[in-house]
């Protein structure tokens, strides 16, 4: 008899079981797609990064390739303005009118003054509390690129020297 | 079991089978996509470093041998010790260090589309700019990336 009234009250699943299984499989679909974005932008923003440290790396090398040029080049910019690259195949020049590589990056070059101990000659931070000069000799170069939504970016220096 | 229960269970059943076979089929792109972006950026990274590399080491660009600001540039450097070249065979960026070739230096499974070098001529130095334009094809994704890089030739100041 009791056997009879198990069999009858147990037709199928429930609401509830129905309910609980379909936000179980939900959850896994929702993370499976969350991972995939996540996965995806990963794996795109390694690529992006690594374009971006070479364009820095391009800038900062046709910067010491101007500076050799004549050191004018590098002494006739403004501590702190940013400056682009124009370049052709034949020459290379600054500017400053923005413009957009590959239709993803923007490179900026700005040159910093560089501070001297006045005691054996070190460079120091224009903060350091040592007596020091700016040195008219020497140009911190550095090369800066952004993309996206200008929040990544990657920045590369290098300290030119009038010889 | 009535019908109505079934007709629900089973439009569940489609509704969640085709939402995972969605999300594996995105799954299997992204990867596929992520696999080529990979493969390329270490491509790119093997040819920039190496190239780079031999052209800070050189103190001039043979001309006579040389073709640039092509498509598929030939670079001739030379130092004291050597000849270098780098040019584009098959879709590949070949390398040859003093007339012995050291084979290709990007993957088989990347295209080499552009590999044009410039030459910059200074007062005191030169310099090379290479554009590398590489692509790579999966079954279900590809990819074209332009690559970008400039080196001085350090023995060049003593020209």
């Amino acid at each position: 008899m009791s056997m009879y009234y198990f069999s009858t009250t147990r037709k199928g699943f429930s609401i509830v079981e129905i309910a609980i299984g379909v936000s179980i499989a939900a959850l896994t679909i929702a993370f499976m797609s969350h991972a995939v974005v996540r996965f995806a932008s990963q794996g795109s923003e390694n690529l992006e990064r690594t374009r971006a440290i070479l364009l820095a790396e391009e800038g900062v090398e046709l910067m010491r390739y101007l500076h050799d040029d004549s050191w004018t080049n590098l002494s006739s910019l403004t501590t702190g303005t940013k400056y682009y690259l124009l370049l052709s195949t034949t020459t290379v020049a600054t500017t400053t009118t923005s413009s957009l590589i590959d239709g993803v990056y923007t490179r900026t070059i700005t040159t910093g003054d560089v501070y001297r101990a006045t005691s054996g000659d070190d460079i120091v931070a224009s903060t350091s509390g040592v007596s020091k000069a700016i040195d008219t000799n020497t140009k911190l170069v550095t090369a800066t690129v952004t993309w996206g939504t200008a929040t990544s970016s990657v920045s590369m220096s290098e300290y030119l020297a009038n010889y | 079991m009535s019908i109505v229960d079934a007709l629900v269970y089973c439009a569940v059943l489609i509704v969640l089978t085709g939402a995972a076979v969605t999300a594996i089929l995105a799954l299997n792109n992204v990867f596929e996509r992520n696999k080529a972006e990979r493969v390329i950026t270490n491509a790119a990274t093997m040819v920039i470093e190496r190239f780079t590399r031999d052209v800070r080491d050189a103190d001039t660009v043979d001309l006579a041998l040389s073709t640039l600001a092509t498509s598929s540039s030939v670079v001739v450097l030379k130092n004291q010790a050597t000849t270098t070249t780098y040019k584009v065979v098959n879709g590949a960026v070949v390398l040859d260090v003093g007339g012995v070739s050291y084979g290709s230096l990007t993957p088989s499974n990347v295209q080499v589309v552009n590999f044009s070098a410039v030459r910059y001529h200074g007062a005191r130095s030169d310099a090379i700019r290479l554009t590398l334009d590489l692509a790579a094809y999966g079954r279900f994704a590809s990819t074209t990336k332009t690559f970008r890089t400039a080196a001085v030739l350090r023995g060049s100041y003593e020209q």
